[in-house]
């Protein structure tokens, strides 16, 4: 149902690009001073025009076309559903675009400031039995709608983390595993000479906690570059001082903490291994 | 070769338990590459096949914009259909026009995505049950008497209890005091339709253009679309040059190009999946590179025993990335269970997201995506091997072999 919603910006990557096309004339404007819009900094690159300009917007193609006036070239607040839009985005008097709509007193949308110590919950749902066919929401309504792409993906980004996770604790016991068979007579002698099955299984898990902490701590140092990186890159592919990618302290712990228990279960899979055959037998005799 | 094959696969056999941990681990990893394969170019492919399915060759829109993402209108759209139809090799020119309405039933209001057709049976959404709108126009073309005929989509059936039969109001405005210059028709249910592309909850219906002209007060002519069908596919690109000449307002897509057109609005998910794929390639390159290296280290004088008999530097280099080779090999069986085990539950992840259409899937698995996943896997498994068949080849034969008596 989006296709109700800022009709009057849909059509014009193309046709206010036409027009501007066709500018001489556009420059020359005569007659009354045209209404005024506003459009955003993104767009006035786009289109090449300035403060002052004035420029035709048409409902459709076929025109008729009305000149404006770019009184205001703003930086809106950006919203992460919004910056991949690349069309252009202007600001009418409510007014001026029922006129160039035709369409009348109609409206997408109506924003309600409540009073203080009133609950917004309770207005939507008195505005919501109102038999006029609109739904009222309130702001977090709205927020948590807007913010559900983002939910989606975010849920994607764990589902991939959790096969990662797998692939690196498969990596970690093959590791581990060819580690313990490195040190198969090593550990026979050790244990020949009194040291403890729990020493030397301790032992084994230091290993392999430092394996998984070194290996952690080099994936952060990979982590920030490819953070810096995306950043970097999207930010000026959007055009836009949105932060895409942040690295946190809790989820460098969780990374961190996850790295060093796979990696004490890696070295309990190996230590396991190890130590159920008899020491002899890891001398090879 | 055969030689080569039979000692690299002694060598994999000789500790079953690493061999089997490196194939599970090189099985998830790609597992991950065939998923990021199928995503890469997925919501494309399947974008592809359904408007392949559709039987639409060429979709006319307004220039810069893609059916339905606005509410620009091509001007004249029924004369340029019409123009359009009259070409050689075009079987049917539909004009479509596509705008939001409401419905009123009993008490119940509820906003739809209302498509106008020029009458039935054009293959713009398919029937599922009932009758088609009809070819002609109603007897009071104003309105006062008979009721316009409407075809629903399902989610109006299941979510607001509509059926075949029902009277309906047809409105432009969500109220009868808040009209405007739009009017309120009394509609009649004549049959419940798919039209391909509707998101999960959307209530979509079909009327005849000239009905819904009258419901939204519009001037006649307008199209939001023009589907065209071709009787010889080769022709589309041609017919499409020849519409763009014709209307420098319009784009006429083919399926190729609507395809790419569309896929510039999912970025996200071909450079994620290229960053994943790479990765998980990296991984795997580092899983066999090191497994073969450590192995390797344990056999230095079996190879120096093999030089020592004759074998050449490239063949035992051959032998040790041959290893790499085959690890791969034997872990494409897993990875291809697991990547597509893993598909479903991450494709009904990201349809889950608003605005995608139900008939839409990101993961889309061929025989392109099988074939660059495995060859990917296999150049990975040979890449990794190179390091460690350069240090085997490399080995000093007596010196190795000296070492090897004393230890």
């Amino acid at each position: 149902m989006r296709r109700n919603r800022r009709w009057a910006v849909c059509w014009l990557a193309a046709t206010v690009t036409a027009a501007l096309a066709a500018a001489p004339g556009l420059a020359a404007h005569r007659g009354p001073e045209p209404p005024s819009l506003a459009l955003t900094d993104r767009s006035a690159r786009l289109l090449g025009v300035r403060q002052g300009d004035v420029i035709e917007v048409a409902r459709t193609a076929a025109g008729p076309w009305r000149a404006f006036r770019v009184a205001e070239v703003y930086r809106p607040a950006e919203y992460p559903t919004e910056i991949s839009r690349t069309r252009v985005d202007l600001r009418l008097h409510l007014a001026d675009l029922e006129a160039l709509d035709g369409a009348g007193d109609n409206v997408d949308s109506v924003v309600v400031r409540v009073r203080a110590g009133t609950r917004p919950t309770d207005v939507a749902a008195r505005l919501n039995t109102l038999p006029l066919g609109f739904r009222a929401y309130t702001s977090d309504e709205v927020a948590a709608q807007g913010s559900s792409t983002f939910e989606v993906i975010a849920r994607f980004h764990r589902a991939i983390s959790v096969v990662t996770l797998l692939a690196s604790s498969v990596f970690l016991l093959t590791i581990m595993t060819l580690r313990g068979e490195e040190m198969r007579r090593h550990v026979g002698v050790m244990r020949l000479v009194g040291i403890s099955r729990r020493s030397v299984a301790a032992s084994l898990l230091l290993i392999a906690a430092g394996v998984a902490l070194a290996g952690s701590l080099a994936g952060v140092g990979l982590g920030y570059a490819l953070s810096a990186a995306i950043n970097l890159y999207y930010r000026r592919l959007f055009d836009t001082p949105l932060v895409f990618s942040v690295i946190t302290w809790p989820v460098l712990a969780e990374t961190v903490g996850l790295s060093v228990l796979i990696g004490l279960a890696a070295g309990a899979a190996t230590a396991w291994r190890l130590l159920r055959r008899p020491a002899r037998e890891q001398l090879g005799r | 070769m055969t030689a080569l094959s039979f000692l690299a696969w002694r060598t994999l056999r000789r500790n079953p338990v690493r061999t089997a941990l490196v194939i599970l681990g090189l099985s998830v990893t790609g597992a991950l590459l065939l998923d990021m394969t199928m995503l890469s170019g997925g919501l494309q492919a399947s974008l592809g096949q359904l408007l392949s399915r559709l039987g639409f060759a060429i979709r006319v829109v307004p220039k810069g914009t893609l059916p339905f993402s606005g509410d620009a209108e091509i001007p004249d759209g029924d004369g340029l259909a019409a123009a359009i139809a009259s070409r050689p090799g075009v079987t049917a020119a539909v004009p479509v026009l596509a705008t939001n309405v409401y419905v009123r039933r009993g008490r119940a209001t509820f906003a739809s995505f209302a498509i106008g057709v020029p009458r039935g049976g054009t293959g713009v959404y398919g029937m599922l049950a009932g009758r088609d709108l009809p070819g002609r126009a109603a007897a009071d073309p104003e309105g006062g008497g008979a009721d316009i005929p409407i075809v629903v989509n399902e989610n109006m059936v299941r979510l607001d209890g509509v059926h075949v039969g029902d009277a309906v109001v047809v409105s432009g405005a969500p109220s009868l005091g808040i009209t405007g210059p739009s009017g309120a028709l009394r509609a009649r249910v004549t049959g419940v339709a798919d039209f391909y592309v509707d998101l999960a909850t959307q209530r979509s219906m079909a009327l005849r253009t000239e009905d819904l002209r009258r419901v939204r007060a519009m001037a006649p002519g307008g199209a939001s679309l023009i589907l065209v069908r071709v009787s010889d596919p080769a022709q589309a690109g041609g017919i499409a040059a020849w519409i763009g000449a014709q209307e420098p307002r319009v784009d006429a897509l083919t399926i190729g190009r609507f395809i790419a057109r569309a896929g510039a609005r999912l970025t996200y998910f071909n450079q994620f999946a290229v960053i994943l794929s790479t990765l998980s390639l990296l991984v795997s390159f580092l899983l066999v590179t090191s497994i073969v290296t450590l192995s390797l280290g344990e056999r230095l004088g079996e190879i120096a025993m093999l030089r020592a008999l004759g074998m050449t530097r490239f063949r035992v280099g051959a032998l040790v990335v041959l290893e790499g080779v085959v690890l791969s090999a034997l872990s494409l069986p897993g990875a291809f269970a697991l990547g597509l085990g893993l598909s479903g539950p991450l494709d009904a992840i990201l349809r889950g997201a608003p605005g995608v259409p139900e008939n839409l899937h990101f993961f889309t698995f061929g025989p392109g995506a099988a074939t660059r996943t495995a060859a990917m896997l296999l150049v990975t498994g040979a890449a990794g091997g190179v390091y460690p068949a350069m240090v085997a080849s490399r080995l000093g034969v007596a010196p190795t072999l000296h070492a090897e008596v004393q230890s």
